[in-house]
């Protein structure tokens, strides 16, 4: 009876970095942006370039990050459900006119969050559990309701 | 030129068939390949939405211009788009067209709706594509080229062929046969051959035929020669025949004109050195007695029988006499066919032989036959009586008896002579039989002119008779005479027995004298 009380705990941690993996992804803006809240439809425009300023005005700055790369997909798989290959060929159509630009690209979660932090009408993603008060959450993408 | 070419005519018959069935594939050709080239432009159309779809709804999703232009552009690049436009819900973002502006189309446009690349069932704008009518009107033209061309190249080459064929078969057999016909020596029995290669066909029937008929004709031209042969030989016999015949043979017109004769005509008529009588008239040529020849002409034609008519013809000279028989039949409408022939010897013959008939061989007097046919039953001839003597020698029988025949014989003679010395020279006398004679006198005056003679008679037959050996016999005459007046009913035996009637009396009387019948 005690040693099945303690396995669960322990089989719970092992799997601790696979459940982080499915954890849901926040979208984050500036404080000051004057954004309590995005809807979908609004991020999708904002990062997929058919939307250049966010609803109060700011020119839109969306940052996504591709380290690691699991939640660079995951981002997209729940925004969108393409995967990153099709994100790829879309903007690849739209990149010689240059007319759109693809989001600015982090390396890490820090990253993400320093951008955001430092521009007004930046607009970025991360895993909610690196979400601080820096920031601002205006939508989360998947985990629990 | 057409007619006259089997070749020709058969090569534009064969061209003009072509030519039609390749106008009635062409138009079948164009109208199926009008609705498929459509379908197909349509095809090519939706095919090249299908890969500019993702840019164009990239460009519609960022409304993007430049990118739009770029897929609009490219669209038009090909030659089934007459243009291209690109248009979200609130503008239009691009558009292009082939040639100039957008024309208004009768075809109608393809639409493929865009949606977003991010949200399938939102509706971001639209992608309109005019179709170029000139591309489905080339395909259509270019299909109907190739039809055309391939349907002239098969007429053409199909009409060769058929020239060829023709020509070879049909044509040029029959010129070999027709220039065979020209030199083909028919009449000799030559033979057509067969032009090579065409021994069982119809031409080689043709052939065949021909010769059939060639054999025909020469069985037939043989008959012929037979039978003109045959008719010469006839015709020969017949001249010599006609030529050498005694009798006269003739033709001549109803009117009496001379159409044809034989030599024997003209010589019976003595016209051998005359110039030919072609044309002249019969009665004629027969000189005196051509009034004749003329009526019985006439009879002839008029009756339509058979008339015979003997005429005497007195020669150049006139010394002798030829009797000639005409015959003439009538043969046909206006045509008479006439005999002439010398019957003379015939006539002559027959009196040669009424001579013997009538004539007493010892006196040379008629006999009782000859009498009898020259009296008939007939009366004088003239308008005086006839008198008839019958004569009955006085002591014949001694003479007879006592000096023999051959003295008797010769008493008949003297007798005879004697009685026609009374006589005049138109009178006859008869020997009845034995001693017996009776004496035609005819036309005589009177009874006292008869009685008269009968006395001379009686006188002169009295005289002595010299004979042979020297010496003379002598006899005497009982003549019995009888009258008969003109008209009145006579008949040879009545008048015999009248004049023997009186012979009798004169006998009774006493001999030698001469009584007259009275009845």
């Amino acid at each position: 009876m005690r040693l099945r009380e303690c396995v669960l705990p322990l089989l719970l941690l092992a799997m601790a970095p696979l459940l982080r993996a499915q954890e849901s992804i926040a979208v984050i803006v500036h404080p000051e942006s004057g954004i309590s809240q995005l809807s979908r439809e609004e991020v999708t425009n904002l990062y997929l370039g058919r939307q250049k300023r966010l609803p109060s005005g700011l020119t839109a700055l969306p940052v996504e990050q591709t380290n690691p790369r699991p939640v660079w997909a995951r981002f997209y798989r729940l925004l969108v459900d393409k995967d990153l290959a099709e994100i790829n060929a879309y903007w690849a159509r739209l990149f010689f006119s240059g007319q759109a630009q693809p989001p600015h690209r982090a390396q890490s979660a820090q990253e993400v969050m320093e951008t955001v932090a430092a521009n007004r009408g930046a607009i970025g993603f991360v895993e909610r559990s690196k979400v601080n008060r820096r920031v601002k959450v205006v939508l989360v993408l998947g985990g629990a309701p | 030129m057409i007619r006259g070419s089997i070749v020709l005519r058969t090569t534009l018959v064969v061209l003009g068939a072509t030519l039609a069935v390749g106008v009635l594939a062409d138009h079948l050709a164009i109208k199926a390949t009008r609705t498929r080239a459509v379908s197909q432009q349509r095809e090519a159309m939706e095919a090249l939405l299908d890969v500019v779809e993702p840019s164009a709804a990239a460009a519609c999703f960022v409304e993007d211009k430049a990118l739009a232009q770029q897929v609009v552009q490219g669209l038009v690049g090909s030659r089934s788009v007459q243009s291209a436009i690109l248009r979200t819900a609130n503008q239009d973002l691009a558009q292009a067209s082939r040639d100039g502006p957008i024309a208004p189309q009768n075809t109608p446009a393809l639409v493929r709706p865009l949606a977003s690349p991010f949200a399938p069932e939102s509706r971001i704008g639209e992608l309109v594509l005019i179709p170029d009518p000139a591309e489905a009107a080339r395909q259509v033209a270019r299909i109907a080229a190739m039809v055309r061309a391939v349907v002239a190249v098969l007429s053409l080459a199909l009409g060769c062929v058929m020239a060829l064929v023709v020509h070879r078969s049909i044509t040029r057999p029959i010129r070999i046969l027709s220039r065979r016909l020209h030199e083909l020596e028919a009449t000799t029995g030559a033979r057509l051959f067969f032009p090579s290669g065409h021994e069982r066909d119809e031409i080689g029937q043709l052939v065949k035929d021909v010769n059939a008929l060639v054999e025909r004709l020469m069985n037939a031209l043989q008959v012929e020669r037979d039978l003109r042969g045959q008719l010469e030989l006839d015709q020969r016999k017949v001249q010599a025949i006609l030529e050498n015949a005694g009798t006269g043979i003739f033709v001549v017109q109803g009117d009496g004109r001379m159409e044809a004769w034989t030599p024997a005509f003209l010589r019976l008529l003595d016209l051998e050195g005359a110039s030919p009588p072609q044309g002249s008239d019969l009665p004629a040529l027969f000189g005196l007695t051509a009034d004749r020849v003329g009526t019985c002409l006439a009879r002839c034609r008029e009756q339509g029988l058979r008339q015979v008519e003997t005429l005497q013809i007195s020669d150049l000279q006139g010394t002798r006499q030829r009797w000639l028989q005409l015959t003439l039949d009538p043969i046909g409408p206006d045509w008479i066919q006439g005999l002439l022939e010398d019957v003379t010897s015939h006539l002559e013959a027959a009196e040669a032989a009424q001579e013997l008939a009538t004539r007493d061989a010892l006196t040379g007097a008629l006999n009782r036959l000859g009498a009898e046919r020259l009296l008939g039953d007939r009366p004088s001839k003239g308008s005086r009586p006839l008198c008839l003597m019958l004569v009955d020698l006085d002591h014949f029988k001694q003479v007879n008896d006592s000096r023999g025949h051959d003295a008797g014989d010769e008493v008949l003679r003297q007798a005879v002579l004697r009685m026609q010395g009374s006589l005049r020279r138109t009178d006859e006398v008869a020997r009845l039989g034995g001693d017996e004679f009776l004496l035609i006198v005819d036309n005589l005056e009177d009874e006292a002119m008869a009685l008269g003679i009968a006395d001379k008679l009686i006188a002169a037959i009295g005289m002595p008779v010299p004979l042979p050996e020297g010496d003379a016999v002598q006899v005497g005459a009982s003549v019995g005479v009888a009258l008969f007046p003109p008209g009145q009913a006579f008949t040879w035996e009545a008048a015999l027995k009248r004049a023997d009637r009186a012979m009798y009396q004169a006998k009774q009387v006493g001999r030698n004298c001469a009584r007259l019948a009275r009845d």
